[in-house]
């Protein structure tokens, strides 16, 4: 049986060589793959908040006491690594809409993980719809990368009506962040 | 990046080597032994067969519906993400990447209870990969644009639908000529189980849409179930290496994993010289995923505006709370992550063929060939097949038309044309050989596309040895 093998194995080989001879795989190269990059935009919701003018009326005196409240909350959307690797440019939008009869300063502090101060977007809300979209390029987006935490400090400026428990109106936030991703291969 | 090249060059090697699940051209091919295999009822045409073990059969199978890899890599000087972004564009959640691939480690048959009996049995084991998806298409489109393009549109997470199984089949079939004009044949199969992924029943979406109180909101309704065995033994901390996983494997091989059953049934009707029509039916059957069994799921719903900083609460004294930790625990809550160790059942993809034979031209005289049975000497038949395969969404189909000659002595030639999802313009070739006894055959389909594999949407070769004992007259 062996000895018969050998006899054919020739044809057997030429047959299956042939095939695979005839048979070619014309230019592909497939380190094409290591210049993949994507490039894909995603949006998401930040902070919002709703405050009404019937709150902001238990502060004693406030027609003459310049008055602030804050809050800060941890913000990771992302994780780390992810932003380190992939992030190229961001975009915060921010909208106001106020119909409490008085004007309020609003500052966004973006802090690091050791709530070091990375940057501060004031923004002075002295009409009934005010927008803001702060935008950080290539050179900026290291601030983004390494944010932890987003801050808001409101502050209601003195002035007139003086607010009550029962002054009608209210000041809205609306927030959102566009990251612009750039994904490669590697 | 490493790793996808490695997989890439897998495919493209598999699809240069090897052949598909359809096997069009083994199919009443019945000068060679394997026809057995596809139909447990095919007309025997030998007293007995061995496989040269390892070597009797080894069939492999890639198919990419709409893009291929030339598509992709084609050396042709356009962008590579150009290529990619139509890629991602023109394919749509029934495209299919498939591959599938067998190799027989022994295959045997003869017939029982003296030479005039009519009754036979082969047995044999082989192995078998089989991988399905179906393309993700909202979450490659979710993956490659991002949701900023894509305010209200809701992404579909049933595209998410793929199945890949290794496993070992024992088999043992048996044949009976009825009469001269039917016989009929029966195939156990006994299923090891190596490993098996499947995640085919998904369901929910995520969608980005105009919000109430804040810019946006983002909604996450989610069903989504992917069910592993032989998977999570593998990366357990004292598995130590590639030796350590081919030990596992290869207990698994041998009856040491999740069992299973099924079976196959065939028969071949032959009304006259002239007419022959076959059907069979493979691998009706099932297997029990019992041992090293983690069904990871992800169920439930969550709609999120952002972060809500209670101003009110912190003027009228409530003080500060801990936003984040909060919406954190709240997703958590609505999104109860959990792997499940229960076993579960996975059914095998049944096929099914069926064809009817018009032969024809000169009879040969018997003593020409000491390789046929006698019965059925025209030199020429024609005929038509259907394919179909059951998968999780709907069946794959195909229908051949096929030629076949005899040629001399010791050459058989089957010729098919086959039109499926992967392409209309497959044209197969099979050859089986009998020298002394011995038989090679081999198969190979998509011939047009051979001058450039790459460009093939669909491949398939399959090939090997048996020793025949041939019917005496």
């Amino acid at each position: 049986m062996l000895l018969l093998t050998k006899k054919y194995s020739p044809y057997f080989l030429f047959i299956l060589s042939s095939f695979f001879m005839l048979s070619c795989v014309k230019d592909v190269d497939f380190d094409q793959a290591e210049t993949l990059k994507i490039e894909s935009v995603v949006d998401v919701s930040l902070l919002y908040f709703d405050l009404q003018a019937s709150q902001v009326g238990f502060i004693p005196n406030n027609d003459v006491n310049p008055y602030s409240v804050q809050d800060t909350t941890k913000l990771e959307i992302f994780s780390k690594p992810f932003l380190e690797e992939n992030l190229k440019e961001a975009t915060f939008d921010f909208e106001f809409l106020n119909s409490i009869p008085r004007i309020f300063n609003a500052k966004i502090v973006l802090y690091d993980n050791a709530y070091n101060e990375l940057d501060e977007i004031e923004i002075l809300v002295d009409s009934p719809k005010i927008t803001n979209t702060t935008s950080y390029n290539e050179t900026e987006i290291q601030k983004i990368k390494n944010m932890a935490y987003m801050g808001i400090e409101l502050m209601l400026m003195p002035g007139a009506p003086m607010l009550d428990p029962n002054s009608s109106g209210e000041l809205l936030l609306k927030s959102s962040g566009t990251f612009f991703m750039s994904i490669d291969a590697d | 990046m490493r790793i996808n090249q490695v997989i890439l060059y897998l495919l493209l090697f598999l699809g240069v080597f090897i052949n598909a699940q359809n096997k069009q051209l083994l199919y009443n091919f019945t000068d060679i032994p394997q026809s057995l295999m596809v139909n447990p009822g095919a007309t025997i045409q030998n007293r007995a067969y061995f496989g040269i073990p390892a070597l009797s059969g080894i069939y492999a199978n890639v198919g990419t519906s709409e893009i291929s890899l030339y598509d992709l890599f084609s050396d042709d000087g356009v962008d590579f993400n150009a290529k990619v972004r139509n890629a991602v564009y023109s394919l749509n959640n029934n495209d299919i990447q498939r591959v599938n691939e067998q190799v027989e480690i022994l295959n045997v048959g003869f017939k029982i209870g003296g030479l005039f009996s009519k009754n036979y049995v082969s047995f044999g084991v082989y192995q078998e990969l089989n991988v399905f998806n179906y393309w993700p298409e909202d979450l490659a489109i979710l993956a490659y644009e991002g949701n900023s393009t894509n305010i209200g549109r809701p992404f579909n997470l049933s595209h998410l639908n793929v199945k890949g199984e290794l496993l070992t089949v024992f088999h043992i079939g048996f044949h009976r000529k009825v009469n001269e004009h039917f016989s009929y044949g029966i195939r156990g199969k006994l299923y090891s189980g190596i490993i098996d992924i499947s995640s085919t029943k998904n369901s929910g979406y995520f969608v980005t849409s105009e919000g109430t109180n804040n810019i946006y909101t983002h909604t996450l309704l989610s069903d989504v179930k992917v069910q592993t065995s032989g998977y999570s033994g593998l990366r357990e901390e004292d598995v130590d290496g590639a030796a350590d996983v081919l030990n596992i494997l290869k207990n698994r091989a041998l009856l040491g994993g999740n069992i299973g059953l099924g079976v196959d049934f065939g028969i071949t009707y032959t009304p006259s010289d002239q007419w022959t029509h076959t059907a069979s039916i493979q691998d009706l059957g099932y297997i029990a995923q019992k041992k090293d069994v983690e069904t990871y799921t992800l169920k439930g719903a969550y709609s999120l505006e952002g972060i809500n900083l209670p101003f009110d609460a912190i003027i009228t004294g409530g003080g500060l709370s801990d936003n984040w930790q909060e919406l954190i625990d709240e997703i958590e809550a609505a999104f109860p992550r959990d792997t499940i160790y229960n076993s579960y059942t996975t059914m095998r993809p049944v096929k099914f063929n069926a064809a009817t034979m018009y032969n024809f031209g000169a009879k040969r005289r018997s003593n020409d060939c000491n390789c046929t049975s006698g019965k059925n000497d025209y030199v020429n038949s024609v005929g038509l097949q259907l394919f179909a395969e059951s998968h999780s969404r709907y069946p794959q189909a195909a229908l051949t038309a096929f030629y076949y000659r005899k040629l001399g002595s010791a050459l058989r030639v089957k010729t098919t044309y086959t039109v499926d999802k992967f392409s209309k313009t497959n044209i197969g070739l099979g050859l089986s050989t009998h020298f002394a006894n011995f038989n090679f055959y081999l198969l190979a389909d998509n011939l047009l596309e051979y001058y450039n594999l790459a460009d093939a949407n669909n491949a398939s070769l399959q090939f090997g040895f048996n020793y025949i004992f041939p019917i005496k007259d």
